[in-house]
């Protein structure tokens, strides 16, 4: 009719195609958002699935392990048991003792109740007897029915007590048979304990849920306007086999984190993985989880050693970190660079600086030396920690003729020509056994500068110092260094005038066997003068060196304290084709300072000559440097004891306490030129448990005991050094050590400790059968040719007394590996046992305690001794 | 019929299983001048001086009169697999005596009880320089005192007594009992052996190793000598 669907009256065209279509698409896209919502978007699931698979396979491994592990034919053995004794207690004998158990019991019941009922009558006769009593007239017939029934409760109540009797008795006939099964019971439960273990486990994991796994943290962080804010952490979606043993071996995401120890400190249930990983907590797919797909996200996953960098977020304060190694030498590469100098760096402001001062340099060495080495000091001692500023000759003079004029300025008076007559000889003989090769590196001998890794040295090079300094000047040094620098770091090794001299003697050996031809400066005009203090002043040299006239300045570069956050955006990478990146950008500044230098920027930060190693290190040192820090209830208060710690430990750190001595498992560098391992010098980690506070208090102070004839071990010949630490210092080091050994500081009289009267003459006995004197010597000779090597005996006992804590020397004996790994003293008591069972009763503690009192009491004069203590 | 011929099947399997089994035996040769074996001064311990007429030698080196090296350990390197075996009932003795260890090399089993045993009337101690055991480093003041000791990690590892610092001695733990020590005599014997391909390596604590591989066949022995050269 009509020819067109235009012509069709609008009420009369029909839709239902349109509908029929579109209701169709609709619906499709309906069921697409479902699909897309529900398995597309979230691959978490999937993974969640796998997981599970993997780890009920896992487990039911381990199901079939302990079904392997089982003892079958004890469970046999144990299910005929359990047989018999069920069937004994279906046996006639059983059932018979059952029936007469019943029947006691019915028997003594009805005894029970006819005794309640002579009782009740009983009271109610006494009532009314007592009452007629009151009233005056007394009721004999009442009286009588009252003692008729109390004959009557006796009389019950032997019945009663006899059936009691039968009862027990039959009951422990009955328990004897029950209790049989329930034992062989538990004993096939004791058997199939792990089997069953895994399997609970297995059911646990096959009716686990898929769903999101999240840690909230409230408040850990905060926003632009410093409100607290939640963060949330869903890592362990993916990663749920942190926590799981077998998933050791497993791939990630699956695997088993390697550092449960760390965890322990760091529950990822409370903490969650963000604040050690960094990410993106709330993202469900690894992309954006880890950062990789979200190039905007400010925190991307630490990778690698990078890893340590979080630390510093609630670790800001601690210089060393027993879980975090890496980042401990990260801080000490940071320190001993002396990057604290030049830029403010949070937790580090009061840091000493790392140069010499240099008001009296004029009296050390001369002009040219001085200019040479400013213009480059890896000149003359290519591993010195001093960089390179890259001056030009005119910088170079000018900034020596401003050192020269404030140090000859300055008076320093020592000897002239005392030194002399020394012999070289003897001199290389000193100086290669009392301990400078600690600290200095000497000729071919660099030992000690690879065994600690670094690409500098913490004290001047000697192998040309006799171009360096003039005798005069190393002769009052080495007698005494802080003569010259007031606040060096150099101790004093207590060299006799003859020793000094020799030393003298060899030093001057020392020459830079290279030619140079004298620069020609002009040191004393003022225009230069006043240039280099310029120069000085533009450059921060007194970020490192204390500078006359330098007093007042601060440091010359930029706060590091947010250099981790620093952005891609605000970084220049000058005319370089550097990929610009933060890391980099970092790896290339600390390999070459100048490198992003172009003809407009001018850089003045001087040229390190870090290793690949330190250059990485020290990136992850700044990426830790950032504001960020989490709320204090995250963090482990950094409680007086901790303070302690590091209090102390920064001065162990500021006097080099790690180049001889092993100290929170670092360190003990100078190992590596001591050959015969038994003269290295102690590992001081336990000091605090070992030795009394005043002897440490005193050998600090003064030293002078070892190597001396009433040291321990006076055939040693490395000596430990006069530090002249002041009673400050040597407090801190004192709670520090004791810190280490969970010791608080307290007074103590250790001179009032007494051996016991009974215990003493018998750890004298011990102490001849265990033949303590086969190592430790009795006197302070070193044994004669022929005998033992000095090389093989152990520390004088005879100064045990007025140095160990009592309560140690008992430690030690227990087990000295424990405390001293790898120590060459054995333990005489493996595994607690004493192996003289015929004294003091066997106890070994006590026998113990016993070689301490004679221990304590050797080359002693004779104290009162009291019967008790 | 049929369960004789299931009884002769399984006879003739056992038999079959027990005969699987061949013997490496062979000897350790040394080739060149024997070094003089340096004397052990025992001046230190007036007990230990006693304990011999004549200064006692080294017993890093020695070169058997028919040519062989003693103190050899020889012992199947590749070839088993992951295959386990029975710990030995059987305990390992160590001895100390005249203020010598003996043997000077030992093998033993992971789970083998080693017995210490010091049969001198002095102090000594025995320390342990193993890493991935754990240490232990026990002192045996008396005569006749004895410690057990079990390994759950194979590894070869020295011990030494502090006191007498020339004694020392060398402990290898496996976890399979194809090993052996050269005697007087220098040749060795790895029994019933699975058939199979073997590396076999001798170790000496001078010379270090030699490796051999050799085929097992089902019955009988192989023969594998080695030989080390003076350096």
């Amino acid at each position: 009719m009509f020819e067109k669907r235009s012509q069709v009256p609008i009420e009369s065209r029909n839709y239902s195609t349109y509908y029929f279509v579109f209701s169709g698409l609709l619906f499709l896209g309906t069921m697409w958002a479902v699909v897309d919502e529900v398995s597309t978007r979230r691959p978490w699931k999937e993974q969640q699935k796998q997981y599970y698979a993997l780890l009920s396979s896992k487990v039911q491994e381990r199901v079939n392990q302990a079904a392997a592990d089982l003892d079958s034919s004890r469970l046999v053995e144990l299910s005929a048991q359990l047989q018999v004794a069920q069937d004994s207690m279906n046996g006639p004998t059983y059932s018979g003792l059952q029936g007469k158990y019943n029947s006691t019991l019915k028997q003594l019941i009805d005894a029970t109740r006819d005794y309640q009922f002579a009782k009740s009558r009983g009271d109610e006769a006494y009532y009314f007897y007592k009452k007629s009593v009151r009233e005056g007239k007394e009721d004999l017939g009442q009286k009588k029915k009252l003692d008729t029934n109390e004959a009557e409760m006796a009389a019950h109540q032997v019945v009663m007590t006899q059936l009691e009797g039968r009862r027990d008795s039959l009951f422990a006939f009955l328990n004897e048979y029950r209790l049989n099964v329930k034992t062989v019971q538990s004993q096939i439960k004791d058997l199939q304990k792990n089997t069953e273990k895994w399997e609970t486990k297995l059911k646990r994991i096959r009716s686990a849920s898929i769903e999101v796994k999240q840690v909230m943290m409230l408040d850990y962080d905060r926003n632009p306007f410093n409100d607290p804010k939640a963060r949330i952490d869903r890592c362990q979606t993916c990663h749920l086999g942190w926590n799981e043993e077998v998933m050791e071996d497993a791939p990630q995401p699956y695997k088993k984190h390697p550092f449960p120890e760390l965890l322990a400190k760091h529950n990822p249930e409370v903490f969650g993985c963000t604040p050690c990983h960094r990410g993106q907590g709330a993202a469900l797919t690894a992309g954006f989880g880890h950062g990789e797909e979200d190039h905007y996200w400010e925190n991307p996953l630490l990778k690698g050693k990078d890893i340590y960098a979080s630390c510093n977020e609630c670790h800001e304060n601690q210089s060393s970190l027993q879980y975090g190694q890496e980042f401990t030498r990260a801080k000490r590469v940071m320190l001993e660079s002396g990057c604290h100098g030049c830029h403010e760096i949070k937790g580090y402001a009061d840091v000493a600086k790392i140069g010499p001062e240099l008001n009296k340099l004029a009296h050390k060495t001369n002009p040219q030396w001085i200019y040479r080495w400013v213009k480059n000091p890896k000149d003359h001692n290519p591993h010195t920690r001093m960089p390179n500023f890259r001056l030009s000759d005119d910088q170079a003079e000018a900034v020596t003729a401003y050192l020269m004029d404030i140090s000859s300025k300055n008076e320093f008076g020592y000897m002239k020509g005392a030194y002399a007559g020394g012999d070289a000889k003897r001199g290389k003989q000193l100086v290669e056994a009392v301990g400078c090769q600690a600290c200095h590196v000497l000729g071919e001998n660099t030992k000690v500068r690879e065994l600690r890794g670094t690409s500098y040295d913490i004290a001047p090079e000697l192998t040309r110092v006799g171009s360096k300094v003039n005798p005069d000047w190393i002769y009052d040094w080495i007698r005494n260094p802080r003569h010259y620098n007031p606040t060096t770091k150099m101790p004093n090794l207590r060299l006799s005038d003859g020793e000094a001299k020799d030393v003298v003697a060899y030093l001057v050996t020392l020459k830079d066997e290279r030619k140079f031809t004298d620069a020609s400066l002009n040191l004393t005009s003022a225009v230069t003068i006043k240039r280099g203090e310029r120069t000085i002043r533009e450059y921060g040299c007194n970020g490192c060196h204390t500078i006359q006239g330098m007093e007042k300045e601060g440091r010359v570069s930029v706060s590091l304290s947010n250099f981790g956050r620093k952005r891609v955006e605000e970084m220049d990478f000058g005319d370089t084709e550097i990929h610009h990146t933060w890391n980099d950008w970092v790896s290339n500044k600390l390999k070459n300072s100048r490198a992003f230098q172009t003809d407009r920027i001018v850089q003045k930060m001087p040229v390190f000559a870090f290793s690949d190693e330190e250059i990485a290190l020290l990136r992850m040192f700044l990426l830790s440097e950032t504001k960020d820090e989490p709320d204090k209830k995250y963090i482990q208060a950094f409680d007086k004891k901790q303070q302690n710690i590091e209090t102390g430990r920064r001065v162990a750190i500021s006097y080099n306490c790690q180049q001889c001595h092993q100290l929170e498992k670092v360190g003990g560098y100078i190992g590596a030129t001591i050959e015969e391992a038994a003269f290295l010098p102690p590992i001081i980690t336990g000091e605090g448990a070992k030795v009394q506070e005043p002897w440490l208090h005193e050998f600090l102070q003064s030293p002078s005991t070892v190597g001396q004839p009433n040291s321990i071990r006076p055939w040693i010949p490395t000596r430990m050094p006069t530090f002249k630490l002041t009673d400050d210092e040597i407090g801190r080091l004192t709670k520090y050590f004791l810190g280490m050994s969970n010791q608080e500081l307290e007074l103590r009289d250790y001179k009032s400790y007494m051996p016991d009267p009974v215990l003493l003459p018998v750890g004298k006995s011990i102490f001849t059968d265990f033949q303590c004197l086969k190592c430790h010597p009795s006197g302070n000779t070193a044994p004669k040719s022929g005998e033992a090597s000095t090389a093989d005996l152990a520390p004088n006992l005879t100064k045990a007394r007025d140095r160990l804590k009592p309560e140690w020397i008992v430690e030690w004996l227990a087990d000295p590996g424990k405390i001293q790994e790898g120590t060459r003293m054995p333990t005489f008591f493996p595994d607690g046992q004493s192996p003289l069972p015929d004294v003091l009763g066997g106890d070994a503690r006590k026998q113990m305690m016993a070689i301490r009192d004679y221990v304590i009491s050797i080359g002693q004069p004779a104290r009162p001794v009291v019967s008790s203590r | 019929m049929r369960s004789s011929s299931l009884v002769v099947a399984a006879l003739t399997f056992c038999l079959v299983g027990q005969a699987f089994a061949g013997d490496i035996v062979g000897k350790i040769t040394f080739e060149g001048a024997a070094p003089k074996g340096s004397k052990i001064k025992m001046n230190a311990d007036p007990v230990c001086m006693k304990a011999h007429k004549e200064p006692q030698l080294s017993q890093e080196v020695i070169v058997n009169k028919n040519g062989t090296l003693k103190n050899v350990l020889v012992y199947v390197k590749e070839g088993l697999g992951g295959k386990k075996f029975d710990v030995p009932t059987s305990k390992v003795e160590f001895d100390q005596i005249g203020c010598m260890y003996t043997p000077h090399v030992l093998g033993i089993q992971t789970g083998q009880e080693l017995l210490v045993v010091n049969s001198d009337p002095t102090l000594h101690n025995v320390h342990s320089l193993s890493k991935d055991n754990p240490q232990f480093n026990v002192a045996q003041p008396k005569k006749g005192m004895t410690l057990s000791k079990k390994f759950d990690k194979p590894e070869s590892f020295k011990v030494k007594c502090e006191v007498h610092t020339w004694m020392n001695a060398w402990i290898t733990v496996f976890n399979h009992p194809f090993f052996a020590v050269t005697g007087d005599d220098g040749s060795f014997s790895l029994k019933k052996l699975p058939a199979g391909d073997y590396t076999i390596e001798a170790w000496h604590e001078k010379y270090g190793t030699q490796t051999m591989k050799v085929k097992v066949a089902a019955t009988g022995s192989q023969t594998a000598d080695l030989k080390f050269v003076a350096k």
